[in-house]
């Protein structure tokens, strides 16, 4: 196999398994992420979640790239969502919802949970 | 270059003039795209350096981009450049210098998300205009945020036209060029970066490919809130047609390659 050929297939591979792994960085809320909200914020459900998710993307995809959730500690996160909160017009209501999802999110592992969503 | 300078000194006042209103996209490779675009109203300045050296005769290369890139639509964002390249070659026992200037406007479009999609997808292209040469480039943007990594791949196509002197009549050329790179990048910190980037750059001519090289090499970048800055060493690895030195191509490509971009936001 000559070079040029090693690289076409690695290429395809690399191309084939980024376009496979369909998991985003920015989590989709599964029943394991509402279980593990729900034990610090009793009322919190898939939907609560989904919600929050919705609203990181909404109000803060609009000034800047938006971070995974990982990139910040919990209270990092606490500290720039608040920062940011008046310039992204965000209320003190949808500052919980959106920190619910970011703290959750980072908290549960993408692995565990996929692979129990799938259960 | 008179004019490259007057446009950097008004980038400077209008940077110092207003102060740091959003935060913007930082890049994390200097060669590869993803598909990350300035948000609505953000604005940014982006200097561009290259380095290139390592003929088989003597020949180095500066090309010096200044770009302003803002946003015009949400995922929709666009740039304009002012370029500036200078080269000195070795002609027979003399060398010979030579500097030419264009103007292009670039255009990019994120379809997909890569932090909120499964990937992320864009679209870009870009016209530049000189003095003596046009040209028409268009990319396939891919790339994937994996938590602490992010992959980017890019199919880039380029027509150009040029025009020469052939037997005391000025007539036009076309080439074509084609690009497949590649790049991946770990984050350290959120501000942090180190990865690699790799091309293979082909010029196709009358429908054959006449030249094609791979180029690879490591990159790092850093960002902060107002400035972000992204190095690349990229040496020509193997050529695929032509073999002048080992197995490069020093005729048609060079030895070595860095890029610089520093960005500030305005």
């Amino acid at each position: 196999m000559t070079l040029r050929q090693l690289l076409a297939v690695t290429g395809i591979l690399g191309c084939m398994y980024i376009l496979v792994s369909c998991a985003t960085a920015l989590p989709i809320p599964t029943r394991v992420h509402a279980e593990w909200a729900a034990q610090r914020w009793p009322e919190t459900d898939t939907t609560a979640l989904q919600h929050g998710r919705d609203l990181y993307i909404r109000k803060c995809s609009g000034c800047h790239n938006l971070y995974t959730p990982t990139s910040y500690t919990e209270q990092e996160w606490v500290k720039e969502v608040a920062a940011m909160q008046k310039k992204a017009k965000i209320t003190d209501e949808q500052r919980e919802i959106i920190l619910r999802y970011l703290i959750t999110a980072a908290a549960v592992p993408p692995e565990q949970a996929q692979l129990q969503a799938a259960h | 270059m008179n004019t490259l300078l007057r446009f950097a000194f008004f980038a400077c006042c209008v940077a110092l003039a207003f102060p740091m209103l959003l935060r913007a996209g930082e890049r994390r490779f200097t060669y590869v795209y993803d598909t990350e675009v300035q948000p609505v109203g953000a604005r940014e300045i982006e200097v561009w350096n290259t380095y290139r050296t390592g003929r088989t005769d003597f020949y180095r290369r500066i090309d010096n981009r200044l770009e302003l890139e803002f946003g015009v639509t949400q995922g929709l964002a666009s740039s304009i450049y002012l370029n500036n390249t200078v080269r000195t070659a070795q002609v027979g026992n003399n060398l010979v210098s030579s500097q030419s200037m264009s103007i292009s406007s670039e255009w990019k479009y994120q379809i997909l998300n890569p932090v909120v999609d499964p990937i992320g997808f864009g679209l870009y292209g870009e016209i530049t205009l000189g003095t003596s040469e046009t040209e028409l480039e268009g990319k396939l943007l891919l790339d994937k945020r994996f938590d602490k990594l992010l992959v980017a791949v890019n199919a880039v196509y380029e027509q150009e036209w040029e025009s020469e002197i052939e037997d005391g009549k000025v007539e036009s050329e076309s080439e074509t060029k084609t690009e497949l790179n590649a790049g991946i990048a770990y984050f350290i910190t959120n501000n942090f970066t180190v990865g690699a980037e790799a091309r293979i750059h082909s010029v196709i001519e009358d429908g054959k490919t006449e030249h094609s090289a791979l180029f690879a090499g490591p990159a790092i970048s850093y960002s902060t809130e107002g400035w972000w800055a992204t190095l690349t060493l990229m040496p020509q690895l193997a050529s695929f047609k032509e073999k002048t030195d080992g197995s490069l191509d020093l005729k048609e490509y060079e030895k070595m390659q860095a890029r610089l971009i520093f960005a500030f936001h305005i």
